[in-house]
């Protein structure tokens, strides 16, 4: 069953001169296993909407539904909808890292060997070895990794929903890379469904199957990839800035040739890109 | 975000445009009067020009009121303090919860004084940029500098002081809601087990706040700040005709109450 939001507005101040409308008559499901872009520019409402879905904040108007109920309570119902802020590192207040992901099964009244299973899961999850890391000091760690215990600490409460607000900011290539390969095993495992933020999206691209775009609190977008090109079309018309490889493509397709049928895998286009490259070469 | 206790609001009013060194005499002036001002007549008068100030300012009066939220508990208290136990002509109640008529008029005085002088304050904060203020209290204080007084360093701290506090606020309402999301709710369980969940807040709140001055410290050393070194101001503070104008009717308005 979906998250189901219907008809949600929000502001910060309802009435007087000082309203701030943020959302307006948001309307959409998210399904079991979609991971979804949530775009859009600066102010539109994209961290304000993940706190809605995620029972952290009241709608003014209209409901969000986690299996055909209102939700009402933070993390939906038995914590099924994870969030996990921007910067969730600086969230870490436990001495060591078992601790820290067992912070909020322990809240759902998980303890003894239920527990430490639900928290060694999380770990092998976001590919931290739990002999190596299972003791180890919050503060020794580097900062991709205290960015997978975080994500750790949200997936030990099994939620079937993650919201994440620009999982890679912050972080240097390889742990980005880490982050990545972490969120596509957890799809692929649990067929968790995810909606993401990210103002720089390239690396994330691989992922989306589905584009959810925001602008002035208003959803104007709501689509499933076809092709790196269309994708490129739909959130030029949205005032998006394109991450580098659908910039790329839609240049290329300007100075002529056919780019339609790539997808918005940037590895596909830098490879397509080459071949064609080389083909040219040979030609000559 | 919402609007923050005690934040700058950015309006075009006569209030705004005032010299942010006669708001602050306003103030101090009002304040004093709100406290000295006899009953009923004096309180009234006060009460009157704070009104017509916050009126000006353009500041729906609301705003004030919601500021005034987290004191009401406060300012109840004392003036329930003040209902029942000031001596005086008995009217109702049995001992030791006596209610006298010295004791209404006490209660319903004090009320109008905390609540006047807390309205006042956040009618300067509400038009006056930190910033600002800082200035005209630098400006107004400048004699103390000559007997050696570090007030500009003073001044930085509390600039910088009042800038942290709606950042602390955010940043407390981004942790807790983080926090709330794996599960801690700190509004249900007994007393300790709260005050293990508010662990979870307080200690990612401080160490963010040691990390953020230590950042701006070394980011103000970077720009060539120096504690005690000369300084000038980009803009030069001016009093108009507005401002005199003010001053003086505030002034002649205090002394014929007090």
């Amino acid at each position: 069953m979906p998250i189901t939001l219907e008809q949600v507005s929000f502001s910060w101040q309802p009435e007087g001169v000082f309203q701030n409308q943020v959302l307006n008559n948001i309307s959409f499901s998210l399904h079991e296993g979609e991971i979804a872009a949530l775009l859009g520019p600066e102010g539109a409402g994209k961290t304000t909407l993940l706190q809605i879905m995620a029972g952290l904040l009241k709608p003014e108007r209209g409901r969000v539904k986690l299996d055909g109920r209102t939700i009402k309570h933070p993390g939906g119902y038995d914590g099924q909808i994870g969030m996990l802020f921007q910067f969730p590192e600086q969230q870490i207040f436990e001495l060591n890292i078992y601790n820290e992901i067992a912070f909020g099964p322990k809240n759902q009244g998980l303890t003894g060997k239920k527990l430490q299973t639900v928290v060694y899961q999380a770990m092998h999850s976001v590919n931290l070895k739990p002999e190596e890391f299972l003791e180890r000091h919050t503060d020794n760690i580097s900062s991709g990794e205290k960015r997978r215990v975080a994500i750790a600490g949200v997936l030990a409460m099994q939620p079937r929903y993650l919201l994440l607000d620009e999982p890679l900011v912050g972080l240097d290539y390889e742990a980005a890379t880490a982050v990545i390969e972490c969120l596509h095993n957890i799809n692929q495992q649990h067929n968790i469904a995810m909606v993401i933020v990210a103002h720089k999206p390239d690396r994330l691209l691989p992922l989306f199957n589905r584009y959810l775009i925001l602008k002035s609190g208003q959803l104007i977008n709501d689509f499933s990839p076809q092709s790196a090109l269309s994708t490129a079309q739909i959130l030029q018309q949205a005032d998006i800035d394109l991450p580098v490889s659908l910039d790329l493509i839609q240049h290329l397709a300007e100075a002529g040739g056919e780019w339609s049928e790539i997808t918005t895998d940037p590895d596909e286009i830098y490879r397509q890109i080459a071949a064609r490259i080389r083909n040219k070469k040979g030609e000559k | 975000m919402g609007l923050r206790m005690g934040q700058y609001l950015p309006l075009d009013s006569p209030i705004h445009r005032l010299d942010p060194r006669t708001k602050l005499l306003v103030t101090i002036l009002l304040g004093l009067a709100c406290f000295k001002a006899p009953y009923p007549w004096g309180i009234i008068m006060v009460v009157s020009i704070i009104l017509i100030l916050v009126t000006a300012s353009r500041v729906p009066l609301y705003h004030y009121l919601q500021d005034l939220r987290p004191f009401a508990l406060i300012i109840l208290i004392t003036a329930a303090i003040q209902l029942f136990l000031t001596p005086g002509d008995y009217l109702i109640g049995y001992p030791p919860l006596i209610i006298t008529q010295q004791g209404i008029a006490a209660a319903i005085a004090l009320l109008i004084r905390i609540t006047g002088i807390l309205i006042l304050a956040r009618w300067l904060t509400a038009t006056t940029r930190p910033v600002e203020l800082s200035n005209s209290l630098e400006t107004l204080l400048h004699p103390l500098k000559r007997i050696g007084f570090p007030l500009h360093e003073l001044l930085m701290i509390m600039t910088l002081s009042l800038s942290f506090i709606p950042l602390l606020g955010e940043e407390t309402v981004r942790i807790q809601r983080a926090q709330a999301a794996r599960g801690a709710n700190l509004h249900t369980g007994n007393l300790l087990s709260r005050m293990k969940r508010i662990i979870a807040i307080i200690v990612p709140l401080l160490r963010g706040a040691m990390q953020r001055a230590a950042y701006l410290a070394e980011a103000m050393e970077n720009r060539g700040y120096e504690a005690g070194g000369h300084r000038t101001h980009l803009y030069q503070q001016k009093m108009a005709i507005s401002d005199y104008g003010l001053c003086t009717a505030v002034v002649a308005a205090v002394i014929l109450i007090l």
